[in-house]
């Protein structure tokens, strides 16, 4: 209680050492020092919450020396509706106005982030609790226009409880209104990013904030359309834990990564760095091995020792693969639909300079890692995720490299329920349609339609171990020998090596494997690899886009002509 | 070269006080490369680096304690810099020493009561909060991290005069209100936690805020088993939320008052219960607003 014994004494607040110097987390309860917090990027030290931030303070922690030429300040918030409910709206813009200093929800501008060039649009969640408005709705407007016209990227900093019921249906026409305007940009390949910050809701998160190429939100982060109150109230269900957050968004297939704020910046530069890279159509070579195209020059080992050596646990995954070959990779994720499915992997790398879509089925090595990727079967989420990946490579002009190792598309109830057929037919066709050069090489298991999914190229080639089929051995054997036991036999049968198929044309080129597979030896397998891909890609990139789309056209229309279609000797299957 | 120094170090002086910082930084470290033990730019660059976050901070203000061992607010700086590389126990003695050298200084009390009460140590971290508020009285600070202390810890009653003090100085304040009326409401003083509820109907302008305060209104009247009143509110919350909970608190007055009708009645143990969590939650909103208004001013 108040010592009656002490004399106030005069006590400033001004500099840091005067200033509010303890927080408590509103997460972990724990009492923060406000200069530990701050050197911390404003992330709580003992629990990792992160704090919100001003407009103002992102804008200092993302763009190069916190520099931001700031536009759109004749942008006036009018009280259309004339509205009043226990105050005037123009009562409650004034006292937002002294209460943040701002002139309303949103601003834009243009500066750099890691010496890009950026038009960034950013919210302040403490001004009317982020709402939008017609002024917030024109400013992010108007940030996507310029960046349309100068092609420059544009980054969406989101932070709202939704549309601003001041302005009535005027507010709603926002979601139109800045919808439209990021359709245009995505017409014309300008990337757009969006970071959601918590809490982004309602009319933001039904329209710009989740239109962006590339969704990004901070660990926590609450995202969702109708706030946790009302549904609960709905459903009259206590919603789980984590709901809203920004993993569960993630999970379900919402977002494309999860960034710690420390990392945050590293990641636009990276994501921005790529897609500013030059674009040359003759990448360099490197030291790998040739690609072998006649099939004379392979040698044949039996059918059955091939399936088991591209089983092999051992063998490098799609990410690994990703490492070895790309300068630069930027993971990407969800299908924006229902779920995330890491059966299939994919995102932005560069190789040999030149910025690609890296996509491609993904295992393991041991069972922890095969079940929490279904032994590389994916679900349709999967098959959504590359399409979305697929076209959003060709908004961008990158080709795309896929990377096939499956044993066949997931045989599940929920996987029918939500569409598997659909979701493999329209990954195929959208392939055989995408005006960019595509290249896919077989690296493993190639099982049927879900390995075809990712194998509509340009170009098609198998590493020398990697075995492709329409139905997996043990399935033929199965169905043909009503025995799983003649698994070997039907291997043989169904000409799945990478020299049968050489001669059959279905691939153009076959990647040598290191002695003992690729598995003993991951780094030259990816040398290898990287060669084959620089050679096909050195063909394809001189070609226009039309050049390229009939040339795949013909390609796949020759398998089962009468006359085009090689056929190969008959072979006695070995007992 | 004296002139020149001299120079330096009243630029030095002039960006600190103009906050740029990092002019200032500059300029003390420029200075101390022909003077390195100049307790006024040791100051300057401790001070500046503390500003901008740098890690150096603690370093420049260290070798300003060497200097002047007596100057408490060279020891109370050399705190926050230490506090500010996440170390407690060298910024508690320095704290001590600054406190010692000036016992009437109420920021570093401020700090060492935090300090303390991370320590472990909480009836000393309330006596430091509580002499720093009476030595700084338009300083809330000290008085809002004993609310929260003390609530964290159970101790409602020590929380209560805290949360009284707090509402007295900053009349406007909603959490303090908001504060001061549930710790009444817990305490069993159900005609001061109205007073402050009804207050809070003043305060509180946030939209659909309303519907919290009734809610917790109607609670108090059902604790002071004033049913007439809980009613006459619970009524007034139809108009204001539509949250289930309150039919569920209508049926559950209308019950007490009339006897049981054709609708199940919502038992005591569960209201109650969601009646707590809501005053969490409405809590939960104004405490995280706060903390995001401090933490965006720094």
């Amino acid at each position: 209680m108040v010592r009656q014994d002490l004399a106030p004494v005069p006590h400033q607040r001004g500099t840091a050492t005067d200033a509010v110097q303890w927080l408590k987390c509103p997460s972990c309860d724990a009492f923060v020092y406000i200069k530990r917090l701050e050197r911390n990027l404003k992330v709580c030290p003992e629990c990792r919450y992160h704090f919100r931030l001003s407009a103002a303070d992102r804008i200092a922690q993302l763009m190069d020396d916190g520099y931001f030429d700031e536009r759109g300040q004749d942008v006036e918030t009018v009280d259309v509706l004339g509205f009043v409910d226990s105050k005037a709206y123009t009562a409650r813009l004034e006292q937002a106005r002294l209460k943040t200093g701002r002139r309303d929800a949103a601003s834009y501008g243009h500066g750099t982030i890691g010496g890009f060039p950026v038009i960034v649009a950013a919210m302040d969640f403490g001004f009317m609790g982020g709402s939008m408005g017609g002024a917030v709705g024109e400013v992010i407007t108007r940030g996507a226009e310029e960046a349309l016209e100068t092609r420059t990227p544009l980054i969406i900093i989101t932070a709202s409880g939704g549309a601003r019921m001041q302005e009535g249906c005027v507010s709603l026409m926002q979601l139109a209104k800045t919808s439209q305007i990021l359709g245009r940009l995505k017409d014309a390949g300008v990337l757009c990013v969006c970071l959601l910050t918590d809490p982004t809701f309602g009319g933001v998160t039904a329209s710009y904030a989740m239109l962006g190429d590339v969704l990004i939100a901070e660990p926590g982060t609450l995202v969702g359309f109708a706030g946790p109150s009302i549904i609960e109230q709905t459903i009259r269900q206590k919603l789980p834990e984590g709901f809203q957050t920004a993993e569960f968004l993630l999970e379900h297939g919402m977002l494309d990564l999860v960034s710690p704020r420390e990392n945050l910046r590293q990641t636009l530069t990276k994501l921005l760095r790529m897609h500013a890279a030059e674009r040359p159509r003759h990448l360099r070579r490197g030291d790998g091995a040739s690609v072998i195209t006649d099939p004379a020059a392979l040698s044949i080992r039996p059918a059955w020792e091939v399936v088991q050596l591209a089983r092999d646990l051992g063998r490098p995954t799609t990410l690994e693969y990703a490492g070895h070959i790309c300068d630069d990779f930027l993971e990407l994720q969800g299908d924006r639909l229902y779920a995330e499915n890491s059966s299939i992997v994919g995102g932005i790398g560069t190789i040999a300079g030149r910025t690609v879509m890296l996509i491609g089925h993904q295992k393991g090595h041991n069972t922890a890692e095969l079940v929490a990727r279904n032994f590389g079967m994916p679900e349709p989420e999967g098959y959504r995720k590359a399409i979305r990946l697929m076209q959003y490579a060709a908004r961008f002009g990158f080709p795309i490299v896929t990377l096939v190792d499956t044993p066949g598309a997931y045989p599940g109830l929920g996987a029918e329920e939500r569409g598997q057929a659909v979701a493999i037919a329209q990954s195929i066709m959208e392939m055989a349609r995408l005006p960019v050069p595509i290249v896919t090489v077989v690296t493993g298991e190639g099982g049927s339609g879900g390995a075809l999914a990712l194998g509509v190229g340009d170009r098609v080639l198998m590493m020398e171990n990697a075995y492709y089929s329409v139905i997996s051995p043990e399935g033929c054997s199965v169905i043909l020998w009503s025995n799983a036991a003649e698994a070997a036999k039907a291997a043989e049968a169904l000409r799945v090596r990478a020299p049968e198929l050489l001669e059959l044309r279905i691939m153009d080129g076959v990647v040598q494997e290191p002695p003992g597979g690729a598995q003993a030896d991951p780094v030259a397998a990816a040398a290898n690899l990287k060669e084959a891909l620089v050679t096909c890609l050195n063909e394809l990139l001189p070609l226009t886009p039309d050049d390229l789309l009939e040339a795949r056209y013909q390609r796949f229309r020759l398998f089962g002509t009468p006359g085009k279609q090689p056929v190969l000797g008959a072979r006695e299957v070995a007992s | 070269m004296d002139t020149q120094i001299d120079d330096v170090n009243r630029r030095a002086g002039e960006a600190f006080a103009a906050a740029d910082f990092q002019a200032s930084y500059l300029l003390a470290l420029d200075g101390l490369r022909n003077r390195p033990e100049d307790p006024a730019l040791l100051g300057l660059a401790g001070r500046a680096a503390l500003e901008l976050g740098l890690d150096d901070a603690a370093s420049y203000l260290g070798r300003l304690v060497d200097k002047n061992p007596e100057d408490p607010v060279a020891w109370r700086d050399l705190a926050m810099a230490l506090l500010g590389v996440d170390d407690a126990a060298g910024a508690e003695t320095a704290l001590r020493t600054a406190l010692r050298l000036d016992p009437a200084e109420p920021g570093a009390r401020i700090s060492l009561g935090h300090v303390v009460y991370l320590g472990g140590s909480v009836d000393e971290a309330d006596r430091l909060l509580w002499e720093a508020a009476t030595l700084a009285p338009d300083d809330i600070e000290p008085l809002r991290s004993l609310v929260e202390m003390h609530r964290m810890r159970g101790r409602t009653q020590a929380a209560l005069e805290a949360a009284s003090e707090l509402a007295r100085r900053a009349p406007e304040d909603v959490l303090a209100r908001l504060d001061l009326a549930e710790l009444h409401l817990m305490t069993g003083n159900g005609p001061e936690s109205l007073a402050a509820y009804r207050r809070l109907r003043e305060l509180d302008t946030e939209p659909g805020h309303a519907g919290y305060l009734v809610h917790a209104m109607i609670e108090v009247e059902m604790q002071r088993e004033r049913w007439r009143r809980a009613l006459d509110l619970a009524i007034t919350a139809t108009s204001l939320d539509r949250n289930r909970l309150t039919t569920d608190l209508l049926a559950y007055v209308s019950t007490r008052l009339f006897g049981e009708g054709d609708r199940e009645t919502p038992a005591l143990a569960d209201l109650s219960a969601r009646l707590k969590e809501r005053r969490a939650t409405h809590r939960r909103l104004h405490a995280e607003a706060l903390v995001t208004r401090e933490a965006r001013s720094v």
